[in-house]
């Protein structure tokens, strides 16, 4: 008997972080999550699973289009003539979500109930599903506290949506302890929320099954569902299954070699080739990040504009709609900085201390203010997803300096030298 | 620290090149280098060991990249010295003089950490950076943040960097800016997206109203279908019904009718038509009948009035042709014989008259003159055309022999004479039996011409071998005479003779027996001795003897030789007469003596061409004879056909001629009488046997017509022959039709009978006896049979209305209705269901639109729209970052550049102003800062001496240049005043200065190396000399660079060599 558990479907939710440009694959990510869904059901089928156990998040919170829950119920329409029965408990997502409450799900789809936990028996496939939904977004109780016990003889899962103890990146709900879920005496705790794949505990399974599709260049790398094969009331096997269609990942390339900006070109298109393999056909949203001191941090940096468009350009040369460049990001430094420019006793000097000091300081006469009247226009999106624009966090204005020094020390440094 | 040695161990065109330095404290370190001298090099070598060789240099060109060596050692301000090398390397480029490697970081903190780039910038200074800092100060106007930064820096383009992010930031976001930047036009697009993922979402409630919109209509649809439903069945059931009652009514009619008739005979359908065939046949047959009857007659009586005359008909067809003919020839015969008869008398009239050319008196006796056959004309006429070939061949064959005869005449008496005039009369004699005449043919002559020049020359090869074997054995005879002459010469045989005689005396000695007397022992002694004597000459004069012995054996020799000669000239001499003789003999025959073949050549040649000359003479001859006997032929034959001609023997071709035309002509007239005489005999024979043959056939079986013309006669005849014919074609078709008529007559008693049984049989179908009642049966059964016949029709249809219920049922419904009343209902009904038809049309439009609508809202169109905002929310971002990242940068900027004003103004622009009137020689006295009219921001501002203040961008080049290095050098000073000294290394920096400002110059440079290591290299002669005058020995140490050595303290610096040495 097989037993397939999903999470964190996020229908609907768009793929973030990616920005349109000539040669930009814009297609590929059309319906990325529903088709990462249409997957998973026609894995189901495939696989003649027993149950679908759904933990948690099938939808954004904040998502109000009616259509997504109709796409989502007549999918899973598709599974009642097989016979699969759905059993799903409702997310921090869900229980904010308008869709949900409106929704009128199929016969064959159970959602567990909001008030308290409850267990479902399916005699006939020897199995028995615990659960509870949340009622709302925010929920701080220890929902696996009150599961009931196993149902003796049947194979007992748990569906639960979970930050555990806490997981880095997810907001804390239903906090519990792996020994709570443990001490419950079940066979296969099928929990949700947390977007990668993690396996918790093997005795008893506790699984993260991780999110269907990558949404943006921080859920990167292979993303599906879970598998679990029972056999004589034992979980014989746990199998990651991959059902995403687009993929992000991460083109971490240290240029510390390389003598030029075009040799930095060179590297980057070297690191993307891999990433584009790992990605076995699918296509792919790599995020470029150049690191390293290098001897072309000042070329690169005197002109990042033309260098990202070169990278865009060859990657879209090589490999046209599989690769879509998310962003390039110059993370290098100087290479030969013999010495800090800091400390020179000189007006460059004095420029690079001033940088320094003034990420730090507060008051009126701190530099930032001149964006005072720029944060009072930009869109609560920008704070949002990846590389949020934060004005007022220090960290982030921290990295600004950061990024302003990297910028000017080689304007600065090499001014008086070869011009 | 100071540089105290740079090794330029391979660097460049250098190899082991070393430059001491800093060796008097305080003194500037000058460094010569001509042109080529490889200066440029130099420096970069400064910046190579302090800081490592660039991974792109220029300088591995005399030495490979890997071998670059720099050798150096620096001084550290306590004193501490550095001694290291560099090398050319990725990493560990140093190490110390042993080749171990010596640690960066102990170079790194005697740099203080400084890098090759901040050294370059402030402690490096050529003529370049110092016009394009001035530049620069001029593209700022004499902004005193940006200049004060940049001198500050050594970062010359301080105020494009500033200009370049400002504007940058300002593309992307201006606060006020009234056209919308990146950033701006980004949000509102996010607004934009934002609102159409908004737009785009469908809310649950509005889906579930579209749904439950959608059941209702479906309810009332339903509602709708089943009422129209209904209605439709009910109309249909009366239509039904409506359309049956006439059929329900006509069929009980039929009914009724069918059970009156009661009990009727069927017949078969086709029962009337065939008693109507039957009786109508029976009818034709008898008129039929008549009109036969009738023709029979009438043919018979034909057949019996034709009379046929047999006997004409018997007669052959060809006969009767023969005679046609006959008869059609014999007309026009009859027309054209007296015509004839008359040409025939013409004819007669002319041949008469043509016989009086022959016979002009006209007595010539009868019959006509001989007329002459044609081939005897032809021969007449040939031997006209023969006349002139025969006489001119025999003039034309005479002429040619004569030419001949007038040849040989010629050529005879010129072989009569030129073999002399002795031999001429016999020659001529001999000529005379020409063609019997034995002569050697010219080729013999050749032969025996070139024997006799071959024995000729033989004679005399000999005469000539036996001169000179005469004059060799003369020479070999004076030699030995004069050998002789020289002495007696003893010999072999001399020797064997005194031997001999001695061996003799000996002999008779030995065998005497008493002894020897005094004479005989004395010739014995003689002999003795004479024998040595002879023999010892021998011996002493072997050479003597040797060449007498060969003269006398060649003597010999030669004289053999003569003897051979002399027999072999006999035996030549012998073969020369006979040659002679038989050359002679040839011409035995001829009757004269020959001269040499030689002469003899031409003389047998001529000869040849008369015997030429008579061979063709003699043909001549032969074919004239000929020629003479065809004439003779030609003139028999001539004169014999003359006479047959009728014409005297003597008469010429040319009136032969005349008559043998007219004989032709007369010849012709003969003909055509005598064969105009045949045709009028042909003729009358032809009308002769016709008038027989017509008396033989009218004789035989027409006699009426026997006193008729024959031609008349033979017409009638033909014609009665024809009728006879043609009247018994007519008798035999007669024949045929009446036979004809019989057979028909038979065929219609047999239709006549069947017309009868047919009959018969109707009346037993119909249980009748006659035809009368027998229509009367035919009536009834038709009737009966078309009442049953439409019965079946109405129930047939009446069938087709039932649907399924019985006919019966039907029937009854259809009697119970009452039609007006129904007729309205089916009214009523029509318009009810119209409108229901309608009203499930617009129901089921309405329901379209509806699915319609709701399938638009299951597509992913919002989704598709949150992916949009997603975009351009990335967009806002990136704009936003670098707007941030450039803005901030541009901010900060400004104010640091402003705070390093505030900072540094004073001191730098005061010391700055302390040097700006020594660099100008006094022309500028000072520098001052103040605000400009236009700009707020603070200005710099040169003050002349008589106070007046210029701004930058009035300072001519050269101040510009001296404003700029003043800035530069106050800003070292600072530097140093907080720092630990490093080494200014200027390059040619006075390149733009005329020698006072130089001097100017040098003086400045001098008081820096009091504070820190000065070093300037310049390819300028000028430049050092000003530098020992201006510093004297103890304020410059001059060093010259040229490659493989210095010279150091050098008073005089040799001109720069011209020819290059810098690679």
């Amino acid at each position: 008997m097989k037993l397939v558990h999903a999470a964190d479907l996020h229908l609907d939710s768009p793929l973030t972080g990616l920005e349109a440009y000539e040669g930009a694959p814009v297609d590929t990510i059309r319906s990325a999550t529903r088709r990462a869904f249409q997957n998973l059901v026609s894995l189901c089928l495939e696989e003649e699973a027993a149950l679908l156990l759904l933990a948690g998040d099938i939808y954004d919170g904040n998502w109000k289009d009616y259509s997504t829950g109709l796409f989502f119920a007549a999918e899973l329409s598709r599974l009642a003539t097989a016979g699969i029965d759905v059993v799903m408990v409702r997310g921090n997502h869900d229980a904010a979500s308008n869709i949900t409450r409106h929704l009128s799900l199929p016969k064959h789809v159970i959602e567990l109930s909001t008030t308290r936990a409850e267990t479902r028996v399916f005699e006939d496939r020897g199995v028995a599903v615990h659960g509870q939904s949340f009622r709302d977004r925010s929920v701080q109780v220890d929902l696996a506290a009150n599961y009931p016990p196993p149902v003796p003889g049947l194979f007992n899962v748990g569906l639960l949506h979970t930050s555990l103890t806490g997981r880095e990146g997810h907001h804390d709900y239903a906090p519990c302890s792996v020994e709570t879920l443990r001490a419950r005496g079940y066979d296969y705790w099928a929990l949700g929320h947390v977007h990668r794949r993690e396996i918790v505990s093997e005795a008893p399974y506790i699984v993260y099954p991780g999110n269907l599709q990558g949404r943006h260049h921080q859920e990167t790398g292979p993303k599906g569902a879970t598998v679990i094969t029972v056999s004589d009331g034992r979980v014989a096997s746990v199998e990651a299954r991959v059902l995403d269609v687009f993929r992000f990942g991460t083109a971490d390339v240290d240029v510390t070699d390389a003598a030029s900006a075009e040799d930095a070109v060179d590297l980057a298109r070297a690191a993307l080739d891999r990433e584009v393999a790992e990605a076995e056909g699918r296509p792919l949203g790599a995020r470029v990040i150049l690191r390293g001191a290098t001897r072309a941090h000042a070329a690169l940096f005197a002109e990042p504009e033309r260098w990202e468009n070169q990278i865009r350009l060859e990657a879209t040369a090589e490999h046209g709609a599989d690769l879509w460049i998310e962003r390039v990001r110059f993370a290098t430094s100087q290479a030969l900085a013999a010495g800090d420019l800091a400390a020179r006793d000189d007006a460059v000097g004095q420029v690079i201390r001033a940088i320094r000091a003034s990420r730090s300081e507060t008051g009126d006469e701190r530099l930032v203010r001149v964006f005072d009247e720029l944060k009072k226009k930009l869109p609560l999106e920008v704070r949002d997803g990846p590389d949020p624009i934060l004005l007022d966090d220090p960290r982030f204005i921290e990295a600004l300096f950061d990024d302003v020094e990297r910028m000017l020390v080689p304007g600065l440094a090499s001014a008086g030298a070869d011009e | 620290m100071r540089l105290r040695e740079l090794d330029l161990l391979a660097f460049g065109p250098f190899t082991g090149t070393r430059l001491e330095l800093g060796q008097v404290p305080g003194a500037v370190d000058i460094v010569y280098g001509p042109n080529e001298a490889g200066k440029s090099t130099a420096l970069r070598a400064v910046s190579g060991l302090l800081f490592g060789i660039p991974e792109k240099t220029v300088d591995a060109h005399t030495h490979a990249r890997g071998d670059l060596r720099i050798g150096g050692i620096i001084e550290r301000p306590s004193g501490e010295r550095l001694e290291f090398v560099r090398r050319k390397a990725r990493k560990e480029t140093l190490s110390d003089r042993s080749g171990k490697p010596f640690d960066d970081a102990i170079l790194f903190e005697a740099l203080r950490g400084i890098s090759a780039e901040f050294f370059s910038a402030m402690f490096g200074l050529d003529h370049e950076r110092l016009r394009s800092g001035a530049e620069a100060m001029l593209e700022g106007k004499g902004n005193v943040g940006e200049s004060l930064f940049a001198a500050g820096a050594g970062a010359t383009t301080i105020h494009r960097l500033r200009e370049r992010l400002s504007r940058e930031a300002e593309m992307l976001y201006t606060p006020r800016g009234r056209d919308k930047r990146l950033v701006v036009r980004a949000i509102a697009d996010v607004r934009d997206a934002r609102q159409r993922v908004d737009d785009l979402s469908v809310s649950a409630a509005g889906y579930l109203e579209q749904v439950r919109e959608r059941e209702r209509v479906l309810g009332d649809q339903a509602a709708l279908r089943a009422r129209h439903a209904a209605h439709v069945k009910e109309q249909s059931k009366l239509q039904r019904v409506l359309q049956a009652k006439p059929d329900v009514s006509r069929r009980a009619d039929i009914l009724g009718k069918l059970a009156a008739h009661g009990d009727v005979v069927i017949l078969p359908e086709d029962a009337t038509a065939r008693r109507l065939a039957a009786v109508r046949k029976r009818h034709d047959v008898a008129r039929n009948r008549e009109r036969l009857a009738e023709d029979m007659e009438r043919l018979v009586a034909a057949r019996r009035n034709l009379t046929v005359k047999e006997s004409l008909i018997a007669i052959d067809e060809a006969v009767i042709k023969d005679l046609d003919d006959r008869r059609s020839r014999y007309g026009p015969a009859q027309v054209d014989l007296p015509k004839r008869r008359a040409e025939y008398d013409a004819l007669e009239a002319q041949l008469r008259i043509a016989r009086r050319a022959f016979d002009p008196t006209g007595d010539a006796p009868k019959p006509a003159p001989v007329r002459l056959g044609p081939s005897q004309m032809a021969k007449v006429r040939r031997l006209i055309t023969d006349h002139a070939e025969v006489h001119g061949e025999l003039g034309r064959l005479r002429r040619d022999l004569a030419r001949e005869d007038a040849k040989r005449t010629q050529l005879a008496a010129r072989l009569a004479t030129s073999l002399g005039t002795d031999r001429a009369a016999a020659v001529r004699a001999a000529l005379e039996r020409a063609p019997e005449l034995v002569v050697p043919s010219p080729e013999t002559v050749v032969r025996r011409g070139g024997e006799q020049q071959k024995l000729a020359q033989q004679t005399e090869a000999l005469a000539e071998a036996k001169a000179r074997l005469e004059e060799k054995r003369r020479d070999a005879r004076q030699k030995i005479d004069a050998l002789e002459r020289a002495g007696a010469i003893p010999t072999e045989d001399e020797l064997t003779a005194l031997r001999g005689r001695r061996d003799a005396l000996w002999g008779s000695l030995r065998t005497a027996t008493g002894p020897f007397d005094a004479p005989t022992s004395k010739a014995f002694e003689d002999l003795v001795v004479a024998a040595d004597d002879v023999s010892d000459r021998l011996r002493r004069e072997a050479d003597r003897v040797a060449r007498l012995s060969a003269l006398l054996s060649e003597e010999r020799a030669h004289e053999e030789r003569l003897a051979a000669l002399g027999v072999e000239a006999e035996s030549l001499g012998e073969r020369v007469r006979r040659s002679d003789a038989a050359w002679v003999a040839l011409f035995d025959g001829a009757g004269f003596r020959p001269l040499s073949p030689e002469e003899m050549r031409p003389w047998v040649a001529r000869f040849g061409e008369l015997l030429d000359v008579d061979a063709t003479r003699a043909r001549l001859s032969d074919e004239i004879r000929g020629a003479e006997a065809r004439r003779a032929e030609w003139q028999r034959n001539w004169s014999e056909s003359i006479e047959s001609l009728g014409v005297s023997g003597g008469a010429s071709p040319d009136e032969a001629m005349v008559v043998l035309d007219a004989l032709s002509e007369y010849a012709r007239l003969v003909e055509q009488s005598e064969s105009l005489q045949r045709r009028i005999d042909a003729m009358r024979r032809d009308s002769d046997e016709f008038v027989s043959v017509v008396a033989g056939l009218v004789g035989a079986h027409l006699p009426e017509l026997g006193a008729l013309a024959p031609a008349e006669a033979a017409a009638r005849f033909v014609r009665a022959r024809d009728e006879a014919v043609a009247a018994e074609k007519e008798r035999a078709r007669l024949g045929r039709e009446i036979d004809e008529r019989r057979a028909r007559l038979a065929k219609l008693e047999i239709a006549e009978a069947d017309a009868d049984d047919e009959v018969a049989a109707l009346l037993r179908a119909a249980r009748v006896s006659d035809l009368d009642e027998l229509e009367a049966v035919e009536r009834k059964s038709v009737l009966e049979r078309e009442l049953r016949s439409e019965l079946g029709r109405v129930e047939a249809r009446l069938l087709e209305l039932c649907e399924g219920a019985s006919l019966d049922d039907l029937v009854r419904d259809a009697a119970a209705i009452d039609l007006d009343v129904e007729r309205n209902r089916l009214d009523e009904l029509r318009t009810a269901i119209d409108e229901l038809t309608e009203e499930l049309q617009r129901g089921a439009a309405r329901l379209a639109t509806i699915e319609a609508g709701v399938s638009l809202l299951e597509r992913p169109a919002a989704a598709d729209a949150a992916n949009e905002l997603a975009a351009c929310v990335t967009r806002l971002k990136r704009h936003t970052r670098d707007y941030l990242r450039l803005k901030l940068a541009s901010a900060l900027l400004d104010r640091e550049v402003e705070r390093y004003r505030q900072e540094n103004q004073g001191p730098l622009v005061s010391r700055a102003g302390e040097l700006l009137p020594a660099l100008t020689l006094g022309r500028y006295a000072g520098l001052t800062v103040d605000f400009g009219s236009e700009d707020d921001e603070a200005a710099l501002y040169a003050v002349r001496q008589d106070g007046a203040r210029v701004p930058v961008e009035g300072l001519s080049d050269g101040a510009r240049d001296q404003l700029y290095l003043a800035l530069r050098l106050a800003s070292i000073e600072r530097y140093l005043l907080r720092n630990e000294p490093m080494p200014v290394v200027l390059d040619d920096i006075l390149v733009h200065s005329d020698e006072d400002r130089t001097r100017a110059a040098l003086g400045v440079l001098g008081a820096l190396a009091k504070k820190t290591q000065v070093l300037l290299f310049t390819h300028h002669a000028h430049v050092v000399d000003a530098a020992r005058a201006v510093l004297g020995p103890t304020g410059a140490v001059e060093h010259v660079l040229s490659r493989g050595e210095i010279q150091r303290d050098v008073t005089r610096p040799r001109e720069p060599r011209r020819n290059g040495l810098d690679g």
